[in-house]
């Protein structure tokens, strides 16, 4: 009777099978970090920001994922409102990092200053809320700064996942 | 570039995932792993796309495939120690009848998958198995005894 002749190394599957095993253990580590919110979308990926004089807050999602829709709620306290126009400026970096499909009230207009775009809003009093439909189109760390007119700016970041 | 890019990408990873799942995983070709590899590819197909329905891009992304598959199997021609990351290697589970326990739960193989392989041989038993090898594909072939 002749021997069954077959490829089998027995060491080299061990170490696969032990591939294997830490294989499994990135999968849960991602699938968690997932549920948990840590890869984009969710409760837990939801942060909320303030300039250090509260003149501008902003309520964002930490991680975001490229070409998913996202929402960034940015609000200017009441006393940083001039009569009834509200200014609020977007840096540069994180205009050409997104594509912003619409904001919400629509802004009276939409001027270049230095350093970003700063967008005039009609206020009817109280704090004013402006909500910035966007998609990422850019990867990796990108610094938003938000600054109503004459008051100090409130830097943060997003990281947009591929 | 991005689609191919993007393409390459998820090449890879497909080949990672599958390889940790394991041979066994959508081996059995059951009526749910036919759902699960049609469900892989609406999604995956959605990130490939990415919005560029064009035929170019299309185009683009099955000759990167294929272009990728092609290398790899060069590749793994070429050097076997990869071959065997890659695909694995066979493994016998059963010897002159015995089941190798200690193999078949690694290889997440059961008693049931062996003899189910079996019977499609015509045989009924493990008794007239010689061996029963799990081949890279995660298919069983039985060599009965003489």
């Amino acid at each position: 009777m002749t021997e069954l002749e077959v490829d089998e190394d027995l060491a080299h599957e061990r170490r696969a099978w032990r591939a294997q095993k830490l294989g499994w253990g990135v999968i849960t580590l991602l699938l968690t970090l997932g549920a948990a919110g840590l890869l984009g979308e969710g409760p837990a990926n939801r942060r909320t920001a303030a300039a250090e004089n509260l003149s501008v807050r902003a309520l964002y999602e930490r991680t975001l994922r490229h070409n998913a829709q996202s929402e960034l709620l940015a609000t200017v306290r009441s006393d940083a409102i001039a009569g009834e126009r509200a200014l609020l400026t977007v840096g540069q970096e994180w205009l050409s990092s997104v594509k912003v499909h619409s904001v919400v009230p629509e802004p009276e207009a939409v001027r270049a200053v230095p350093g970003g775009m700063q967008y005039e809003f009609r206020a009817a009093g109280g704090d004013f809320d402006a909500t910035f439909h966007f998609e990422p189109s850019g990867f990796g760390s990108v610094p938003l700064r938000l600054e109503a007119a004459g008051h100090p700016p409130l830097l943060l970041r997003q990281f947009i996942l591929p | 570039m991005d689609s191919m890019l993007r393409g390459l990408a998820m090449y890879l990873f497909l080949l990672m995932v599958f390889r940790v799942a394991g041979k066994r995983s959508l081996a059995r070709a059951s009526s749910f792993d036919l759902i699960l590899l049609l469900m892989i590819g609406g999604l995956v197909k959605d990130a490939l796309v990415n919005g560029d329905e064009s035929l170019t891009n299309a185009m683009l992304l099955v000759l990167t495939l294929v272009g990728a598959d092609a290398l790899l199997s060069r590749l793994k021609r070429r050097h076997r120690g990869l071959a065997a990351w890659l695909e694995g290697l066979p493994v016998v589970l059963v010897r002159e009848g015995k089941p190798v326990e200690p193999l078949m739960e690694a290889s997440r193989v059961d008693r049931q998958d062996v003899l189910a392989a079996a019977r499609e041989q015509g045989l009924q038993g493990l008794e007239q198995v010689r061996y029963a090898v799990l081949e890279n594909t995660g298919k069983i072939s039985i060599i009965p005894r003489s």
